[in-house]
């Protein structure tokens, strides 16, 4: 199952739409329709930014289940190569006045999904976003 | 609009403002510039009653970072009020506030201003 969408802002609405029915035809629980709705918008949003900053450029969608259990969205684009788990993470420990108000995206990515992965392959970027259905 | 912002004065530098629908990319301007036309009033406290915000992205959450920042940089405090689980839980995450500054309800930041004020009070008689 797999969705072609131009790399722009006004395509977020239609790939949620994609991801999210299909993660419910997999019975996912609510709980988890929230993290993937959002780790999938944070990580759109980085791809649309940095792999296609002239504009332009598609990417394309598709889900599936792994191993029984896990959900599986797998992003990719033929950008100039990005790694979104590149971007450094804003430092939280520091006082809101010293804090950069940025990177805040990928933080969520990272901990909203049970894992994320990156590879560049035949000339296009593959980012990979699981959710398990049952945390093991 | 997916976004309703309502801004309430409730006394002199205390403020209640109520979040409906979700913060995110298309809304998240918007609520900046409702915000924009208090931040740059004398506020002691600022409430914000998420009740009903489902939904906060990456560009919502700055939009309430840096309100935080302005209020606090000028001695104020931002409370919230009634965040429904999947956005406490995303607050939890990129440590948005301080736990002490998270309420149950309005009722409860509405007396966090009121001690707030009777100390300042206290401190002016000493």
């Amino acid at each position: 199952m797999k969705i072609t969408l131009p790399a722009r802002m006004e395509s977020l609405q239609e790939a949620t739409r994609f991801v999210l029915s299909h993660a419910r035809a997999e019975n996912l629980p609510g709980g988890r329709m929230t993290d993937i709705e959002l780790g999938l918008e944070e990580a759109l949003v980085n791809i649309f930014q940095y792999a296609y900053p002239e504009g332009g450029g598609e990417v394309e969608i598709s889900c599936r289940i792994d191993e029984g259990r896990k959900f599986i969205i797998e992003i990719s684009d033929a950008g100039i190569p990005f790694d979104v788990l590149s971007v450094a993470e804003p430092d939280l420990s520091l006082a809101l006045e010293d804090r950069q108000i940025g990177g805040l995206g990928v933080l969520l990515i990272r901990k909203l999904m049970d894992d994320v992965t990156y590879r560049r392959e035949r000339n296009r970027n593959v980012l990979t976003l699981t959710v398990i259905k049952t945390p093991s | 609009m997916n976004l309703e912002v309502d801004i309430w004065k409730k006394e002199e530098g205390y403020y209640l403002i109520v979040l409906n629908g979700r913060l995110d990319r298309e809304t998240y301007e918007f609520c900046e510039r409702k915000l924009e036309q208090i931040l740059d009033t004398d506020i002691r406290v600022l409430t914000f009653d998420m009740s009903n915000l489902s939904y906060i992205s990456s560009m919502g959450l700055r939009v309430f970072l840096k309100a935080r920042k302005t209020i606090e940089g000028k001695g104020g405090k931002v409370l919230t009020a009634n965040l429904q689980p999947q956005i406490a839980k995303i607050f939890e995450i990129v440590a948005a506030l301080p736990k002490q500054h998270v309420f149950a309800s309005i009722r409860e930041a509405d007396a966090y201003f009121d001690a707030i004020q009777k100390k300042e009070i206290e401190e002016r008689n000493k």
